[in-house]
């Protein structure tokens, strides 16, 4: 089974725009969102939800108030700062700010009258979904919750199964922008790392940390240089340290309004878009399916 | 991080119990921290019965300061491999030295970094494009900043585009729409220069309006 994955370490690189176009002309790999604080595959692959689960990611502590002597010996042990003690000192009352607890459990321990209890906490759900170019699996994070690597290793493990049994050798994969802790799980386990990036200096600079953490993982990395003709001298520059890093070229996109307008409503840019973009498109697929044959 | 003096470990265990992040394991002969796990919450080292576990730094990552002409800039570099930007970035707001105005510019999504970010700020500005993704997340950072009760503003890049009507959106939940930026390529190809779009003479008056909008809301 081959995994491909498609990072940006900057966002709105065009990361989805690309996976889009992959899904449609493939029309049979398993799709995987693992941007799940900020999912947006659904929006262009318009899934049919199958399976819906909760996902409780983490354990946060809760005082049991008829317990709690308001001590305030658990406040001091939080090195989130989740705990509180609000009001005057003769008055003392003790509050746990769930939105900063990271599970920790210390409180609970040290609570010397055992008032503290860790419960659940829901931090998202995740979804098994049929689109027209086959199976989607993702999710969507509360906001502002933490947790989300572990969210995206449950949505790859999910899509891994869902490949296994429907007997399908790809699974494209969106990753989330950054170089953070979704990330990180996002990459862990594929065949093939697609960096899409574009000629502007933070893209540059995002590109080349994204390419850093993703040679620890021994894969081989493609590139992807989008809006490559907005500035000729830059996306030469990309290139040539791509290469110089060990990463393979795969192609470049064209600055494309047609492309953009067709995203802006929602459809995928497949085949049937005749447009500069989707042109250099079917290069890039072309060029990618040698990669992973390869590999 | 913890850090384990052989010489009092009794191989007893317990700081593998206690760590609810499965970043200790205790084998026959010495105790072993995976650092990526660890969230520093000094569970193991507080409640070891032996006193055998130190907490030690780990660098996770930088804060640089600059200076250009009459602006500071401050940022944090994590370095690559590191999980967890957060406690850089409360590194870096505790480190913004006393001024007039401060801008801050966020990461994307939701998720904890975005959330540390937009704390405690007297305004934020929500920047989106009218396209079915730019509408979709621009209701989940609504959500964020109205849980974290911080005004908010929207700014619409590539105005243009034949999506979602954004305007209609902002104005139907009441929040203000405080400029837009044409989809145009000569912008585009200003940004990959690296040039200011804001030093642009034609959007003069469109980012005047955000910053009066920005300062009005602080209170300034």
């Amino acid at each position: 089974m081959k995994e491909i994955v498609i990072v940006s370490g900057k966002g709105g690189t065009g990361k989805t725009t690309l996976l889009g176009y992959l899904a449609s002309v493939m029309n049979n790999a398993v799709t995987a969102d693992c941007d799940v604080d900020a999912p947006n595959l659904h929006l262009l692959l318009k899934p049919k939800i199958l399976h819906r689960e909760d996902f409780a990611g983490m354990k946060v502590a809760t005082i049991i108030g008829s317990a709690c002597t308001n001590c305030g010996k658990c406040v001091p042990v939080c090195r989130f700062g989740a705990i509180k003690s609000i009001g005057n000192p003769s008055l003392m009352k003790v509050a746990i700010e769930q939105g900063s607890c990271e599970g920790c459990a210390l409180c609970s321990r040290i609570c010397p009258s055992k008032a503290i209890k860790m419960v659940d906490k829901k931090v998202g759900e995740w979804f098994i979904s049929k689109t027209v170019f086959g199976t989607m699996v993702h999710a969507l994070l509360e906001p502002g919750e933490d947790n989300s690597g572990k969210l995206v290793a449950m949505v790859k493990q999910r899509a891994r199964m869902a490949a296994k049994e429907e007997g399908v050798g790809t699974i494209l994969v969106d990753g989330p922008p950054g170089i953070g802790c979704s990330v990180i799980s996002s990459l862990s386990g594929c065949s093939l790392a697609i960096i899409v990036t574009e000629p502007t200096e933070s893209g540059f600079s995002d590109a080349k940390r994204i390419m850093d953490l993703a040679k620890g993982f021994n894969l081989p990395i493609g590139l992807v240089t989008n809006k490559a003709d907005l500035n000729q001298d830059l996306t030469r520059r990309i290139e040539e340290h791509a290469v110089a890093e060990g990463a393979h070229l795969l192609g470049s996109i064209p600055y494309d309004e047609v492309l953009a307008n067709t995203m802006a409503q929602g459809r995928t840019a497949g085949k049937n878009v005749a447009s500069p973009a989707t042109h250099a498109m079917s290069k890039i697929h072309r060029k990618m399916m040698d990669l992973i044959g390869q590999a | 991080m913890p850090q384990v003096d052989a010489s009092k470990c009794t191989l007893c265990g317990n700081c593998r119990k206690v760590c609810e992040f499965h970043a200790i394991a205790v084998l026959p002969k010495e105790v072993m921290v995976f650092k990526e796990l660890c969230h520093g919450c000094g569970a193991c080292s507080m409640l070891c019965p032996e006193d055998a576990i130190t907490e030690v730094d780990h660098l996770m990552g930088e804060v640089i300061m600059a200076e250009g002409g009459v602006l500071k800039l401050m940022y944090g570099r994590l370095k690559v491999g590191e999980a967890a930007a957060t406690p850089l970035i409360r590194q870096v707001k505790a480190t913004i030295p006393e001024g007039p105005i401060t801008i801050m510019d966020c990461p994307p999504g939701t998720a904890c970094t975005a959330v540390e970010s937009i704390k405690g700020a007297d305004a934020c500005v929500l920047v989106t494009e009218p396209t079915p993704f730019g509408l979709h997340d621009l209701k989940l950072a609504l959500e964020v900043t109205r849980k974290l009760k911080v005004p908010a503003a929207v700014f619409v890049n590539k105005h243009g585009l034949p999506g979602p009507d954004i305007q209609q959106f902002c104005d139907a939940h009441k929040i203000p729409v405080v400029g837009k930026l044409p989809i145009d390529r000569s912008i585009a190809e200003a940004y990959s220069r690296g040039a200011l779009i804001a030093e642009d003479a034609r959007f003069n008056t469109t980012f005047k309006k955000l910053r009066d909008w920005a300062l009005s809301e602080a209170g300034r």
